[in-house]
């Protein structure tokens, strides 16, 4: 079969499945689907193919234990976020971060807490930098 | 050995029978609906495509009818040109006109041809530059959506495979459509949908049902002819025509075999509808395909609310098709002697008949008179 050409982005059903495997560390389709809200009603068949999808995507890598295939994720959670971000950064925000973050403090409700947060994380990185 | 003049006529000929069929198939689709049988959607789809192949077949009717002449199962004197009609019509005087107009009038088609193919006029020059241009443009156009669509299925994840069939789930579409190519045939499903097990049963259903009438086979066949009836508004009518009762013919069957709740299915209608209105305009761009729903925005498929409006209508009155037979036969078989009788009708007179030597010498002799009558006046006024 052709090469697929690489895809870097996760639909939003797969998203749903990748976070509940980020929080498992490693399952089945049967641990991933007690994961799902109740209200999900997804089939079996249907979660295994979403999974089978995420393998062919080599977003996650399968192993046959006894009948049952172990999911794990090839990627981890923050390696998605930060390419999630540049991509958003990239082509909403002209490739400048510094507006995507000017945005995000704006309209964002942050707490007092929040920005506290944010302003320690730039002291402590200016620090490194200055280092 | 087949001339350019040979196929500009067959080109002309086809061009007419599509606008005459079209135009019949609209009266027996209003005497359905004058009958109480608006609701025949089948049989109306299997009319329009069982006309449809009858002029593609057409150039047989013809040949048919020449070996028959030739071999004296018809009468010689039995007048089978309509522009020899028109004479005979004209010489009992059936009605009234000036010969030389009449005769400008036949000769209008022949006129036509001679100044395309002689290019001996602008007007023939302009005309033959927006046809041939026009054959490009759509041509490019088919060979891209078929790009674009050989593209969607190569990005697509194979779900299922029963045969030549291929079920497959495509993150890039919104819209569950149906495709094929010679070996091939495949059902393309929104990965998304995976997700509502209602949804996706009565899509697939659905798309199984577009495999079941042959559909794929047909848009394929329309989506080839458009580069040659690209100027054709009929063409376009026509097509719109077989896509609004595919559909139609389609939900009415699903529901009929698979019994679904007809509200639920009208709401998966709705839910594809909302994820490619979500997802934006992908399925405007025509392709060799048969899809759930239709996203068409070109000028002849405006009405795709309307449509899906008049689609949920349908499914809501729930009316099924019974004894179907009796009534397609009664309207297929004189749909295609009209057909037949029309190409024959239709075609350019081999040579000149009794009537038509007729007519020129009746125009000659006009000719003259008028010549002689000017002439008589110039020496009157000297």
């Amino acid at each position: 079969m052709r090469q697929k050409k690489k895809i870097e982005f996760l639909t939003e059903v797969e998203l749903e499945f990748m976070t509940r495997l980020w929080e498992l560390g490693e399952g089945s389709v049967r641990d991933v689907l007690a994961k799902l809200a109740p209200e999900r009603n997804l089939a079996y068949t249907s979660a295994a193919t979403i999974l089978r999808i995420l393998e062919q995507k080599k977003f996650v890598e399968s192993t046959k234990k006894g009948k049952t295939f172990i999911y794990r994720a090839l990627l981890s959670k923050d390696t998605y976020q930060t390419r999630s971000l540049k991509d958003l950064s990239e082509k909403l925000f002209d490739n400048t971060p510094a507006s995507l973050v000017a945005r995000l403090v704006d309209d964002y409700d942050l707490s007092k807490d929040a920005l506290g947060e944010i302003r320690a994380l730039l002291d402590r990185r200016l620090e490194d930098d200055n280092n | 050995m087949i001339t350019i003049d040979a196929i500009l006529d067959a080109y002309i000929n086809a061009n007419i029978l599509l606008i005459l069929v079209f135009g019949l198939w609209w009266c027996a689709r209003l005497l359905l609906q004058a009958s109480g049988l608006t609701h025949t959607y089948t049989i109306q789809l299997r009319l329009l495509n069982g006309v449809f192949l009858a002029v593609a077949i057409s150039p047989v009717f013809v040949l048919v009818y020449k070996l028959l002449a030739e071999y004296g199962a018809v009468s010689p004197g039995f007048n089978t040109n309509f522009s020899d009609i028109v004479v005979a019509q004209y010489l009992q005087g059936n009605f009234e006109m000036k010969p030389a107009q009449l005769e400008e009038l036949l000769g209008l088609r022949g006129r036509f041809t001679s100044e395309l193919l002689g290019l001996s006029s602008s007007l023939g020059i302009v005309v033959l530059g927006i046809i041939l241009s026009g054959i490009t443009i759509y041509t490019a156009r088919l060979i891209l959506s078929i790009v674009a669509l050989r593209k969607i299925i190569n990005q697509s994840h194979v779900w299922r495979r029963f045969g030549n069939l291929r079920l497959l789930l495509s993150d890039t579409t919104s819209v569950p459509f149906s495709t094929r190519t010679l070996t091939r045939r495949y059902v393309v499903i929104p990965s998304n949908m995976l997700t509502d097990e209602h949804d996706l049963r009565m899509a697939i259903g659905h798309e199984f049902q577009h495999m079941r009438q042959f559909d794929l086979e047909w848009e394929i066949v329309l989506e080839i002819l458009k580069p040659i009836f690209f100027w054709n508004p009929v063409y376009y009518l026509w097509k719109r025509q077989v896509e609004e009762l595919r559909e139609l013919s389609c939900d009415q069957q699903v529901l009929a075999r698979k019994g679904y709740d007809a509200k639920a299915y009208c709401a998966c209608l709705l839910h594809v509808c909302q994820n490619s209105l979500n997802k934006g305009k992908l399925f405007s761009i025509p392709m060799p395909k048969v899809a759930l729903i239709s996203m068409d925005h070109s000028f002849f498929n405006r009405g795709s609310a309307v449509f899906l409006r008049k689609r949920v209508n349908s499914l809501l009155d729930d009316q099924q098709e019974t004894n179907r037979r009796p009534i397609f036969v009664a309207l297929m078989v004189p749909l295609i002697a009209f057909v037949a009788l029309s190409t024959i009708f239709i075609q350019k007179p081999d040579d000149w008949s009794q009537d038509r030597i007729m007519l020129a010498t009746i125009v000659n002799l006009d000719r003259l008179a008028e010549r002689n009558g000017a002439g008589v006046s110039l020496a009157f006024n000297r």
